[in-house]
């Protein structure tokens, strides 16, 4: 393989998290680059979900900057990066149960921009943009959602569940996807078409940024790998040179055989 | 100086009953995780029955006040722990569940009260300790039931302090952490959760007893009056006992204070309502302005899922038929009955103004009083030509001003008020209610001499109706299209799960404030429309406590549905007519049992019926309900729960 060049969509630099008196994520750099999968793996309690956190601006970062396409996005709300293209899954499925899944998907894809409230007011549905029911119906088109769309999300079974939160993120248009254990719970043909669906989205040019405990799925997909201890980035690189490495292997802690992720 | 010292003094008194009604509250927050907003309807409750017994049926003083402390308390709080909150425990409610079940107990005392004893004011409340003053040299006086009550708040902190470094502490602090990890080691949580009941129960009671002398006993002012004191448990961040102690104590002193100052004019009103409401005051302060007060909360205080409706019943086909019905039927009425059905618009317009924020956009307010009494005031001050700055103004002009400046006013106090999640939202919204009653309505400053409008070209009775009746479309219109599009989906999302609708894009702050305002303004037009129907600007009428009373009506009914609250603004109108205080009693029951009855009465009837014409869809229906509440159907051991919840 030749490397290239590639500018990163999202880049984080010394980026530092406390939550009470511990620091959480401790000065973490990390690149995120346009049409690839970055995996960032760790052992249990590492940081890696309260690094995502920081990323999407759920949790304010203590020091550090993070940057989007070269925008500094450091001190942006949640829903200002989601707008500029950061999208993400949480590691607990997080889907608004009352609204179906098509409602769902439409959520995500029909805030691009913000609200108008007074029309919205007066005029009730009918200040709806009109572009959003296209991108809703080709992104189920694309996971297969396309059958369960009249269902409420909250009788859906944990995978199907995964896929409306992936789609859901989808919908937003990002330009960087990040997905917090999206195997977990889905059983070996799921997972395949998880791992399908990602090689797909990243040739597209989506930039992803995965935490994943199966590191077999890890090796299978992600080019580049960033493994995290202690809130602390231990290593970082090319996924195959890194999974080479037996010791870094069993200090992750990862699994290999697929049944037994989480 | 003297008078300094003596007003700090006589001061103390109102701080130690402050304290300990604090007290009592923190035991019970701190013992179950119920903030029990009913404590000011127990304490009230136990004054009431303190003063028939020594007063009416001529007790001694010293053997009533045993009874109520002794007994009637402490087996009230064991009856609410066993009968209304345990359940809500085992089904592991939100805390939204438990502040509408407290409100229920609130709701069913307060009403209880008004029957047996009437709405008028008292001033014979008995005082346990003989009023005689001591003298502590110089002209420095001390009255002896001030001192008793500080000695009792000293000895009682004093006793809760030990407490906490005991055993027993130990347990209460374990089984709050987690009840089940603690239920596993052996603790019986449940005794645990009785016991802290009947002692909260208990303090309120003599909090109640101890301040009826010191204020007055009416069933509405002295329950604000206790329920002010909540100012110092928030101060104390839920937790700390001795804050409790320190800050009451302070607020007394700081209150008694001000009595001092006299100034004239609109300031000089502001200034001798807070020489009796400086608790208020700083409640609200405390709440609007301290950035970090979460911390003591459940990461899921602010979730009103559970209230709410789960939207699965298919819509019946004649849906609008009884509420339509209910509506059109008054125009029929002699002019009489007219005027009494004049409320149902009105009050069903505050009650869409609660569905919208409470049921739709999922934010805890309990301070709808307090807007549609400012509707009510700037509609009439607007029209008289008597509001400063503005001359004479078309009362229907006056009614559309007066709209949008409360829905300004909701911006502009929404926009720090919405910071605050769950319990703490609901206290700050309260606390807005309460200082525009103390400060504003209860003012002659401002109400004095106010003579409500009638409305240009609707003067009779009929048209008078039929204008409320557009008024109620128009809110109605905007309230439903509050519940569809992208407006619609976006506020259900925000409810359904905050950070996933964040993750989305969706600017909750934004669409909060705007919920509030909107609900403000339609709260205000429906309390001018009230005050017009009632030819007068009361201000009982808009106490906060009417404003719990009506936010437990609307959950009761169905906190997501604009039609029962349609239909419960008709059925109160009608009970109200048939008995005064009938409808608080029914609201109250209700509302103790909410635990049984999630989505509200309309929901439950429907789903009774659907279960009955279809068995299969019941079925259907009770599984989809399990996998809302994220609780496996079945039962689980203890241990099981635990692990269960480690899972999750
Ligand atoms: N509010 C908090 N206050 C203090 N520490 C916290 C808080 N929330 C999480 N932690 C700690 O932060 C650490 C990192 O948690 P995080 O969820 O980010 O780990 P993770 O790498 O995602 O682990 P997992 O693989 O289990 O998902 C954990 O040790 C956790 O105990
Ligand atoms: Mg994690």
């Amino acid at each position: 393989m030749t490397a290239s060049i590639v500018v990163p969509a999202l880049s984080a630099r010394s980026v530092s998290v406390r939550l009470g008196d511990a620091l959480i994520v401790d000065s973490v750099d990390l690149d995120v680059p346009s049409g690839q999968i970055t995996a960032l793996v760790g052992p249990n309690g590492a940081g890696k979900s309260t690094l995502f956190d920081c990323l999407s601006g759920a949790l304010p970062a203590e020091s550090g900057s993070i940057r989007l396409d070269g925008r500094d996005v450091t001190r942006s709300s949640p829903d200002q990066r989601s707008r500029l293209g950061i999208a993400r899954t949480f590691q607990h499925v997080s889907v608004f149960p009352t609204l179906t899944v098509e409602e769902n998907l439409r959520v995500g894809a029909e805030h691009r921009e913000n609200l108008q409230l007074l029309r919205a007011l007066f005029r009730g549905r009918r200040a709806d943009e009109p572009r959003t029911p296209e991108i809703v119906e080709s992104v189920m088109q694309r996971l297969g959602l396309l059958g369960l769309r009249h269902e409420r999300a909250q009788g859906l079974e944990t995978s199907t569940m995964r896929l409306v939160e992936i789609g859901r993120a989808l919908c937003t248009r990002p330009k960087v996807l990040m997905l917090d254990e999206p195997a977990s719970g889905l059983d070996d043909a799921e997972s395949d078409r998880l791992r399908a669906l990602l090689l797909e989205l990243a040739s597209e040019g989506l930039a992803i940024l995965l935490v994943e405990h199966d590191l077999t799925l890890v090796g299978e997909v992600a080019q580049h790998l960033c493994a995290l201890d202690h809130g602390q980035v231990l290593a970082s690189g090319r996924s195959a040179e890194l999974l080479a490495l037996p010791d870094l292997v069993s200090l992750i802690g990862g699994t290999r055989s697929r049944r037994a992720a989480r | 100086m003297t008078v300094t010292l003596n007003l700090a003094l006589a001061g103390l008194g109102i701080g130690a009953v402050a304290a300990l009604a604090g007290l009592g509250l923190l035991v019970t927050y701190r013992a179950t995780g119920v903030f029990n907003v009913a404590f000011g309807a127990i304490a009230v409750f136990a004054a009431y029955v303190n003063w028939a017994l020594a007063v009416r049926n001529h007790w001694p003083v010293g053997f009533a006040a045993l009874f109520t402390i002794g007994l009637l308390c402490p087996v009230l709080g064991f009856v609410l722990d066993r009968f209304v909150f345990r359940s809500l425990r085992l089904r592991n409610a939100g805390p939204a569940e438990s502040i509408v079940a407290s409100l229920g107990v609130f709701v069913l005392l307060i009403g209880g009260v008004t029957i047996l004893w009437g709405r008028q004011t008292r001033l014979d409340a008995p005082s346990l300790v003989p009023r005689r003053t001591l003298r502590l040299g110089g002209d420095v006086v001390v009255r002896l039931d001030v001192v008793v009550d500080v000695a009792i708040v000293l000895i009682l902190l004093l006793a809760l302090l030990v407490l906490e470094r005991t055993r027993v502490g130990m347990l209460a602090r374990a089984v709050v952490e987690n009840r089940a990890l603690a239920e596993l080691t052996g603790v019986r949580a449940d005794r645990v959760s009785s016991l802290a009941w009947a002692l909260g129960a208990t303090l309120a009671g003599l909090a109640g007893i101890l301040i009826a002398p010191l204020v007055r006993l009416d069933p509405f002012g002295l329950t604000l009056a206790v329920l002010e004191t909540m100012a110092v448990v928030v101060i104390a961040r839920l937790t700390r006992p001795l804050w409790v102690v320190g800050s009451a104590l302070a607020l007394g002193v700081a209150q008694s204070e001000v009595t001092r100052l006299h100034l004239p004019g609109a300031l000089g009103a502001v200034v001798s309502a807070l020489g009796t409401n400086l608790f208020v005051v700083a409640l609200i302060a405390v709440l609007l302005i301290v950035r970090r007060l979460e911390d003591a909360q459940r990461p899921d205080a602010g979730s009103t899922v559970g209230l709410a409706t789960r939207g699965d019943l298919p819509t019946p086909r004649y849906w609008w038929l009884p509420a339509t019905t209910v509506l059109a039927v008054p125009l029929l009425f002699s002019r009489e009955s007219l005027v009494t059905a004049q409320r149902v618009p009105a009050l069903a317009i505050i009650f869409v103004s609660i569905v919208l924020v409470t049921g739709y956009a999922g934010q805890l307010s309990l301070g709808q009083a307090g807007f549609a009494g400012l509707g009510a005031l700037i509609t009439a001050k607007l029209a008289n030509g008597s509001m400063p700055f503005a001359g004479q103004i078309p009362s229907l002009v006056a009614l559309v001003l007066a709209v949008v400046s409360a829905a300004l006013l909701g911006f502009v106090i929404g926009w720090p008020a919405i910071r605050r999640r769950g319990l703490f939202l609901a206290l700050a919204t309260f606390a807005i209610a309460a200082v525009a009653s103390k400060f504003v309505f209860d003012q002659p400053y401002f109400t004095n001499g106010i003579s409500v409008p009638t409305l240009t070209g609707f003067r009779s009775a009929r048209m008078f109706y039929l204008l409320e009746l557009m008024c109620l479309g128009i809110a109605l219109l905007a309230v439903q299209n509050h519940h569809r599009g992208r407006l619609g989906r976006s506020l259900q999302a925000v409810r359904d799960d905050e950070r996933g609708a964040l993750a989305c894009g969706v600017n909750v702050r934004r669409l909060r404030v705007w919920t509030f305002a909107v609900s403000s303004g339609l709260a205000a037009l429906g309390g001018a429309l009230l005050s017009v129907s009632d030819r007068s600007f009361d201000a009982t009428a808009f106490d906060p406590i009417i404003g719990l009373i009506w936010f437990a009506a609307v959950v009761v009914f169905g906190i997501d549905s604009a039609t029962s609250a349609l239909l419960g603004a008709a059925l109160i109108v009608f009970l109200d007519s048939v008995h005064s205080d009938i409808s608080s009693i029914v609201i109250g029951v209700a509302a103790v049992t909410v635990g049984f009855l999630p989505g509200g009465l309309l929901y439950t009837v429907r789903r009774v019926a659907v279960r009955l014409t279809n068995n299969v869809v019941g079925a259907e229906f009770a599984g989809r309900r399990a996998a809302v509440a994220g609780e496996p159907s079945l039962r689980l051991s203890p241990a099981g729960r635990e692990i269960a919840r480690r899972l999750r």
